[in-house]
Order: C-alpha cells, then structure tokens, then sequence
C-alpha cells in the first residue's frame, strides 16, 4: 500500500520516514505529520543542490572554462528530472490530503 | 539517483577524451624531429570499466591512463630536412593516419550512443514521472 510513497524516499534518501505521508491509507499511526515534512524539506534540498550544480557548470560552460560540454547538459538533465520529481511528489501529496479532507462530503 | 544518465555520462566524458586525444595525435601526424630528441608521441587512452553499483549493474566506464607511442618514432631519410642530422635523418612520429581516423568514427559514434542513452533514459524517468498524471 505504502509502494507509492517510496519515491519521496528516493529525492530524501530517508526510507523509513516515507510511510508517514501514507496517512492515507491510517495504519501507521506512530509517524507524525512532520515526518513527512522533513522527507520532502530534504528532497527540496536534494534539488536546490543539483539545480546550484547545474548553474554553476553553466557558467563555466559560457565562460569557456568546461572542457567537455556534455557535463553541462547531464547535469541540466538531472535538475530538470529531478524538479519533475519533486513537483509530482508535492501535488500528488496535496491531491491525497485534498481527497482526505473530501471525504466528509 | 538516475543511475542511466550518471553512467551514460560516464561514457560521454571517455570519448570526448578519446576525440581529444586523437585530434591531437592527428594534428601533429606531420611532426618532424631531430634524431636526437623524441619524436612527437602519440596519446592513446586507457579505460575500464567501473565496479559494480548497489543495483548490481555497473557504474560506467572511467580512464584509468593516457599512455604514450613509442618516442623512438620512425627514423626517415630526408636530408634537405631543416633538422636532419649529419647523415641525413630525421624522425617522424608513429601514428597511422587510417588507424587515427577510423578510431575518431568510433569515438564518435560511441559519443553519440552514449548521448542517445541519456536522451532515451530521460524519456523513460519522465514517462515514469508522468504515471497516473491524467487521473
């Protein structure tokens, strides 16, 4: 049940706090709240870093600095992947609080 | 994570060295030497591959050594050589042109596998990002 989730744990690294965003399916009642909080906070870092990263390889690839291009666009691959993963992850996330938060209509 | 684009990235990195080396070999093909220096060497590139990952798959391939040809070079007659010595000698440098050329067409296309690797990757992460999306 808590398959879907394990993708937060892939930007977070954080395994084992991931089925605190199941909430949904209420059997793990020992994880908070926070917890999931925490997993996406460090999944949003995990992609500040490797935009910062791309950033920077794009300024030495405009500079002339870069001896070979590609490293460039890989890591510009990897950011934009990765904020993909991030976005869909976040409003996958609100679209389950919204359907728990419907269910007293 | 997005093991696929880190490896192909790998290989990347390899052949554009490998194009690197042999525009150098090939730029200097015509090099001419006084028997008593070296003649220019040509650079070849070494690599492995990298040690199994987590997955089990491999992590890429990586230079391990850029080796030198032969400074011996081939000693040529040419006596009207600016740098030829008293009996008349030069040395060139050991590099087959064809052999050079026929390296670059596989670096290249192995540059662009590599390249379509991290192109088909980043269409299969997506398509598994976009999963669902419709619903």
């Amino acid at each position: 049940m808590t398959n879907p989730i394990s993708a937060i744990a892939a930007i977070g690294q954080l395994g084992e706090a991931a089925p605190a965003a199941a909430a949904s399916s209420a059997a793990v009642p020992s994880t908070s709240g926070a917890d999931f909080a925490k997993v996406l906070g460090n999944g949003i870092d995990a992609v500040q870093s490797s935009q910062s990263n791309a950033d920077q390889l794009a300024v030495q690839a405009a500079t002339g600095q870069l001896t070979d291009p590609a490293t460039y666009t890989i890591a510009a691959t990897q950011a934009q992947l990765m904020t993909q993963l991030m976005t869909t992850i976040e409003s996958k996330s609100v679209d389950a609080f919204n359907q728990i938060m419907g269910m007293q209509a | 994570m997005f093991n696929a684009i880190d490896t192909a990235g790998t290989g990347i990195h390899v052949y554009q060295t490998w194009i690197d080396a042999l525009g150098n070999n090939i730029a200097n093909v015509n090099d001419i030497a006084p028997t008593s220096d070296a003649a220019f060497q040509a650079t070849f590139v070494q690599a492995q591959a990298l040690p199994t990952g987590p997955d089990g798959v491999g992590g890429g391939v990586v230079i391990t050594g850029l080796p030198q040809s032969d400074a011996q070079g081939i000693v040529t007659y040419d006596k009207d050589s600016p740098v030829a010595d008293a009996q008349g000698y030069v040395r060139r440098p050991d590099i087959d042109l064809s052999s050079q050329m026929t390296n670059l067409i596989m670096a290249q296309r192995a540059y662009q596998a590599n390249a379509t690797v991290i192109d088909r990757a980043t269409d299969v992460y997506k398509a598994g990002l976009a999963i669902n999306k419709g619903a």
